[in-house]
């Protein structure tokens, strides 16, 4: 049984960020991107060690450094979450690989427990990454004995275990629940995303309690981070204890917590996992089909309706993309139902919503946008549009036409309402407009020039294409850094006028996408 | 109808798969490509339908150069890989519809054929389905029909008879006769001699990528088997 774990882990790490491809690969140029990916990795880390020691930093300057574990542990939990609830659902379910895995001779356990395991391993080196900068710093300040150190590792190994089971129920919840409806993916996405809309939501309103909680009890600030902690999760300030005061049975009951947690999913899930991937594998087949009158459609609108059916086929591919587009929805909302200084207080950008609003309104949406994986997600299928009589500008234009036909109905609806809420005068309700409209075609166009420099056409799995791929990873870097420079500019520079930092910043993508528009027509 | 010249494609690590490749394939021909795995035959086929960039040489379809007038000779052309990854969102109508409409095949036109071409290879009552619930040999009638859609002048094919039952094959060998007929031409690979030898007027033979037979289908062979032949072609070229 641990053989077949091990080997099946093994397997499924192998295909996991390409890491094998790349060892065997004679392809220079596959290795130096692969390179450079790695500095751009590197990069982040260093950037987040920086933000995680900064923060310890500051809480234990402000002598609450007892609480940066419990912090650490909190932060960790909620970043695994978040990562796994995402592609929980695919990676368990996946059927493909599950016919492949089956057909061995493995047990389900062994298939559940390695595929839980290949997510797990890269949830444990995420928390690492977090918790060790800020044990670092508490280590460095307040010097503490060895057991915090072996708490602090044994603690950051079962870091994940908690969350990603709490993940993993849900996503076998809603692939359960969607594998009984005739069209599943469709029910699976809205599930995924009705949830991931209420947990925005929440997590928003808890932000906002959380400041003005901790601003009512400046002298108490200690005890409000203490209890904040406990009410929101617990097993945090076990962890915390265990850590600070070498409370071992706070350590023991941590870990037995995350582990029984995982045996009783594990325990229930093989009962009927078999069952939801049957479920989810099974594809209805009519065979009655009667011939109506055929429409002819123009070229791109055959091939934006292509790209639109593709899109909402894949879960995987909605959920990681559209999440930007809820959220833009959800603050539109927040500015027409409460106050700039809350949702400032929530997003922990002071002046962010009064200064510089139609920036966050734009940068939301294009976060992941779906251009940015569009053509790898052609996968094995790209021979078509190879060998169709269709242009490289063709192949562009519908997949910009469907990405912002996607993010149409999300624009206009925050549009509404951010409009209602603010009645601007004109100059305010254009720049309201036209930078968000302007950041989402920049996005888009972003998201598949990078895609065309960095594609990853063999692949296995769509999460990989979708959340491990380094066109993802690169377009998100690009388009975060065309958001926050002008956020910067505006909430740091008060004198600035926002209408010429506007001015200015819709003058470069708009440069930007003519740019793009003449080298594709030059290049057609 | 496609003229290979001087092809030659060296594929990243210094691997020659296609050395210096020439052939001719006219209106009317239906050509056979054959050879060892390896040996370069779908290198060479997708080097012709605009898959593979290729490093020297010409490749020409319809008298135009695939590298400078791509558009016109995909226009012109049909390809169908040994591996029939289509789309697995769509039905299999909506799948068709989409090359009718990329082909811009007038509505009536594309529905009397895919009518007719879906009855013949017995898929038609499936149509509406998911092409995800396909079998691999359905997945393999649809590249067909959908290929046939526009008339092509040339098809190119990789191993079509590979996953395709009897009466399917069967099928097959008859459109790719009467499209012929109709003046368009052939090219296909295989490993099945004996479909070769009964259905191609001309044959090449590729071993290390390079050509090392072609002709008349009756002059290569003789009075000997097809299977005789590439043997003998294949063993003389290992041996120099």
């Amino acid at each position: 049984m641990m053989r077949q774990i091990r080997l099946l882990t093994k397997i499924s790490l192998y295909g996991m960020f390409g890491l094998n491809e790349l060892r065997f690969t004679r392809d220079t140029r596959k290795k130096v991107k692969a390179c450079l990916l790695g500095l751009l990795w590197a990069m982040v880390i260093v950037m987040l060690a920086g933000y995680v020691g900064l923060a310890s930093f500051g809480l234990t300057a402000m002598g609450m450094g007892r609480y940066v574990p419990g912090v650490l542990g909190m932060a960790v939990s909620l970043l695994v979450f978040f990562f796994t609830i995402f592609k929980a659902g695919p990676v368990l379910f996946d059927r493909k690989a599950y016919e492949k895995q089956i057909a061995l001779p493995v047990t389900v356990r062994a298939v559940i427990v390695s595929r839980f395991l290949s997510m797990y391993i890269t949830d444990m080196l995420l928390g690492f990454l977090v918790m060790l900068p800020g044990m670092a710093v508490y280590g460095v300040m307040e010097g503490p004995g060895v057991s915090f150190w072996i708490t602090g590792i044994l603690a950051g190994i079962f870091l994940p275990l908690l969350p990603m089971t709490a993940a993993s129920v849900l996503g076998a919840l809603i692939a359960g629940i969607a594998s009984r409806w005739r069209r599943k993916n469709l029910v699976s996405i809205l599930l995924t995303l009705v949830f991931i809309t209420v947990i925005m939501v929440g997590s928003l309103s808890m932000g906002g309690m959380e400041e003005s909680e901790l601003n009512a009890m400046v002298a108490q600030l200690g005890a409000a981070l203490e209890g904040q902690i406990r009410s929101l999760y617990p097993p945090a300030m076990w962890v915390c204890d265990a850590m600070v005061s070498g409370e071992m049975g706070k350590l023991l009951l941590f870990v037995g917590v995350s582990l029984g947690s995982f045996v009783v999913f594990l325990e229930i899930l093989q009962r009927f996992y078999v069952n939801i991937c049957g479920l989810l594998s099974a594809r209805e087949a009519r065979g009655n089909y009667r011939m109506k009158s055929l429409q002819e459609k123009s070229l791109l609108g055959t091939m934006v309706e292509r790209e639109l059916r593709h899109y909402f086929s894949s879960t995987v591919y909605v959920t990681n993309t559209l999440a930007g587009e809820l959220l833009m929805v959800i603050l539109a909302a927040a500015v027409l139902f409460v106050d700039s200084q809350t949702i400032e207080q929530a997003i922990g950008i002071p002046g962010a919503a009064e200064r510089a609003l139609p920036v966050l309104l734009g940068c939301l949406p294009m976060m992941m946008p779906m251009t940015a994986c569009s053509l790898s997600l052609e996968g094995k299928q790209w021979w078509m549009l190879q060998t169709l009589p269709v242009t490289r500008r063709d192949i562009i234009r519908s997949k910009m036409a469907a990405n912002l036909l996607v993010a149409l109905p999300f624009y206009l609806i925050s549009e509404v309402l951010v409009l209602l809420a603010l009645r601007p005068g004109w100059a305010d309700a254009l720049c309201l407009l036209a930078v968000p409209a302007v950041y989402i075609v920049f996005g888009a166009r972003v998201g598949l020039a990078v895609n065309e420099r960095l594609p990853l056409m063999e692949w296995e799995s769509e999460v990989r294409v979708v959340k491990q791929s380094a066109s993802s990873m690169v377009s998100m870097l690009v388009v975060m850094a065309a958001g926050i420079v002008p956020m910067v500019v505006l909430v740091a520079m008060p004198g600035v006028s926002g209408y010429i930092v506007y001015g200015v910043l819709v003058a470069l993508m708009a440069g930007f996408l003519g740019c793009c528009h003449v080298l594709d027509r030059r290049a057609s | 109808m496609l003229e290979i010249k001087n092809l030659t494609k060296i594929y990243k690590g210094g691997r020659t798969a296609v050395d210096n490749l020439s052939l001719t394939v006219r209106a009317g021909d239906i050509y056979g490509f054959i050879g060892h795995n390896g040996a370069g035959k779908t290198t060479t086929i997708k080097a012709v339908v605009g898959i593979h960039e290729f490093d020297k040489g010409e490749i020409l379809v319809d008298g135009k150069d695939v590298r400078a007038r791509s558009l016109d000779c995909k226009r012109v052309t049909a390809y169908i890989p040994d591996n029939p990854d289509i789309y697995e969102y769509l039905t299999g109508i909506q799948y068709l519809n989409f090359i009718a409409d990329i082909y811009q095949v007038p509505g009536a036109v594309r529905q009397e054929r895919i009518r007719r071409e879906a009855e013949e290879f017995g898929i038609y009552s499936v149509l509406g389905d998911l092409v995800s619930t396909y079998s691999h040999g359905m997945r393999q009638k649809l590249v067909l029909i959908g290929a046939l859609l526009h008339e092509p002048k040339l098809l190119v094919l990789d191993e079509p008879f590979v996953g395709l039952d009897p009466e399917a094959s069967l099928i097959l060998k008859k459109k790719m006769h009467a499209l012929c007929e109709k003046g368009s031409a052939i090219f296909f690979s295989t490993h099945v001699l004996e479909v070769a030898e009964k259905l191609c007027n001309r044959i090449a033979v590729i071993s290390g990528g390079k050509l090392v037979a072609e002709g008349e289908t009756k002059a290569l062979t003789g009075d000997k088997s097809l299977e005789d032949v590439f043997m003998e072609v294949i063993h003389h070229d290992e041996a120099n």
